[in-house]
């Protein structure tokens, strides 16, 4: 059985399933006569794909399996999920700096004194391995949410349900362990919660967006979302903006003419992957909107291509993907906020994109303005505070 | 320019999420609950604290209990985000879904996936 599907069913009793037609040339309706009655409500069929789309139980889809001249597959439809990571290899413990957190200069804000020390980063994903050399001390916070996005109580020990999460919240907060550094802002707390592994639902990501609000989060990593338009979170997202929080999302992994919600969303900083040559990953999605308002996503590239950070366990692994370019912005956010502890979400934003600057192997439609430093975003928050408008603010 | 109070102004339409309308009425034939996120509509003071939101939610939750005559079976209020989700028959989400304060509404499980059911609906 696919994992998905048995996920879907150990989850919720029930499972999305795709399922092949075989014979594609029979009319829908005898089609739909034939497997329709397996489902839990009405499937969507595509007549010209040969495949129903819909929910079944375990009767359900033991049935549709015994349906062997008509079905040819049953397969899991995975939707809302973790924009994962296109590669993923365990690696030798790094040494010195990592590619990615050098690339922003980050290390430059640290010989300044700033770590992100006292700023509180929103991570929501698979969770987090606290016990981690490099994240001892790094989650202020943690919490799980059930399918209705109630807290999981009594609260569970920090944990990792996958690798995802431990990857990215090193990467935003990562302490020194013997001259290995790989976190942006080694000095930042981390709000972490669980709100994505197995049977994924809209309101498990609300209640954790709504807990790091709780827990005083000055910035939201989020390395999830759907793939395609949806703008079920757009208000959310302006909420969580109202609230003081800059949500900085991922784009997606699918390519250009694609981007997943809510990181095509003009109320957040959307973030695509570059690699250590300055090239836009070939993976990262990219896409141009029909709006006034920021049409073309994403809003920045950061470093996402053989990105080391930590592993659950002690060890750490080699990942790509816009979902560890996300975590680079957010620890950058970090660093800004702990300079200018009063910013505003739309400043600390425009000091990020005033930074940006477009490589010469980036082309705008896949990079728009390009990867940011935090020298220059440092500066730019100075300028737009005495007044210059240093940027183009994205909010009128 | 004064409003005639006795003149009631239409309320706005929610936005309601066409998966949520498709759950719906599966849900309704296969009596079985039906899971959604509404955003409420707030004032655009942003001053409006968690406190507020949470009441807010809980009265219109009883409103609709009351006019639907049946209630939710499981609530979450988000109240920092000013939205809630709910676990309830199809009766009471459609009633929901006429209240002047709820601004959108979403199913909860984007990809139509159903709760687990309550009755067998086959055998």
């Amino acid at each position: 059985m696919s994992v998905l599907i048995s996920q879907d069913l150990r989850a919720a009793g029930v499972a999305r399933v795709i399922v092949v037609v075989r014979d594609t040339a029979k009319a829908a309706v005898r089609i739909r006569s034939r497997i329709g009655k397996y489902f839990t409500g009405r499937p969507h069929y595509y007549p010209n794909l040969g495949v129903a789309l819909g929910t079944v139980d375990r009767e359900g889809l033991a049935g549709l399996r015994c349906e062997k001249d008509v079905v040819a597959k049953v397969t899991g439809a995975p939707e809302l999920g973790l924009i994962r990571p296109v590669r993923a290899a365990a690696v030798k413990p790094p040494s010195g700096v990592t590619w990615g957190v050098e690339a922003i200069a980050a290390p430059e804000l640290w010989a300044e004194g700033l770590t992100g020390k006292g700023v509180i980063v929103g991570h929501l994903d698979t969770g987090v391995d606290a016990a981690h050399p490099a994240l001892k001390g790094a989650v202020a916070a943690f919490a799980e949410f059930d399918r209705l996005g109630r807290l999981v109580k009594p609260s569970p020990k920090p944990h990792d349900t996958d690798e995802h999460g431990t990857h990215t919240a090193a990467t935003i907060a990562g302490r020194p362990v013997g001259g290995r550094r790989v976190g942006v802002a080694p000095g930042a707390g981390l709000a972490s919660a669980i709100v994505i592994e197995g049977g994924e639902v809209i309101a498990r990501v609300l209640g954790g967006m709504d807990w790091v609000i709780g827990r005083k989060a000055r910035v939201l990593s989020m390395s999830l979302g759907l793939s395609g338009w949806w703008d079920d979170f757009e208000t959310i997202t302006d909420r969580l903006r109202a609230r003081g929080v800059l949500p900085v999302f991922a784009v997606g992994n699918e390519g250009p003419g694609t981007s997943r919600s809510p990181g095509n969303y003009w109320q957040a900083v959307s973030v695509g992957a570059t690699d250590r040559r300055g090239s836009v990953a070939e993976f990262s999605s990219s896409q141009t909107f029909k709006r006034k308002r920021d049409p073309l996503v994403p809003d920045l590239v950061a470093p996402g291509v053989d990105v080391v950070s930590a592993a659950p366990g002690r060890g750490y692994q080699s990942m790509d993907g816009t979902s560890m370019a996300t975590p680079h912005v957010a620890g950058l956010a970090a660093l800004l906020w702990e300079a200018r502890p009063k910013a505003t979400v739309g400043q600390i934003e425009n000091a990020i994109f005033a930074s940006c600057k477009l490589g010469p192997r980036m082309n705008r439609n896949r990079g728009n303005r390009g990867l940011p430093n935090a020298v220059r975003a440092l500066e730019a928050l100075a300028a737009l505070r005495a007044g210059s408008r240093g940027a183009r603010s994205k909010r009128k | 320019m004064a409003r005639n109070p006795s003149v009631r102004r239409p309320a706005r339409r929610t936005k309601a999420d066409p998966e949520l309308l498709k759950q719906i009425r599966a849900a309704a034939r296969a009596e079985r609950p039906v899971e959604a996120v509404f955003t409420l509509r707030l004032p655009k003071r942003v001053g409006t604290g968690p406190g507020r939101i949470e009441d807010l939610a809980r009265k219109i939750l009883d409103r609709v209990a009351h006019t639907a005559g049946v209630g939710a079976l499981e609530v979450s209020v988000f109240a920092n985000l000013g939205a809630f989700a709910v676990s309830a028959p199809p009766k009471f989400v459609r009633a929901l879904l006429k209240e002047p304060e709820i601004s959108s509404a979403v199913a909860n499980r984007p990809s139509g996936e159903a709760p687990p059911k309550q009755h067998k609906r086959r055998r």
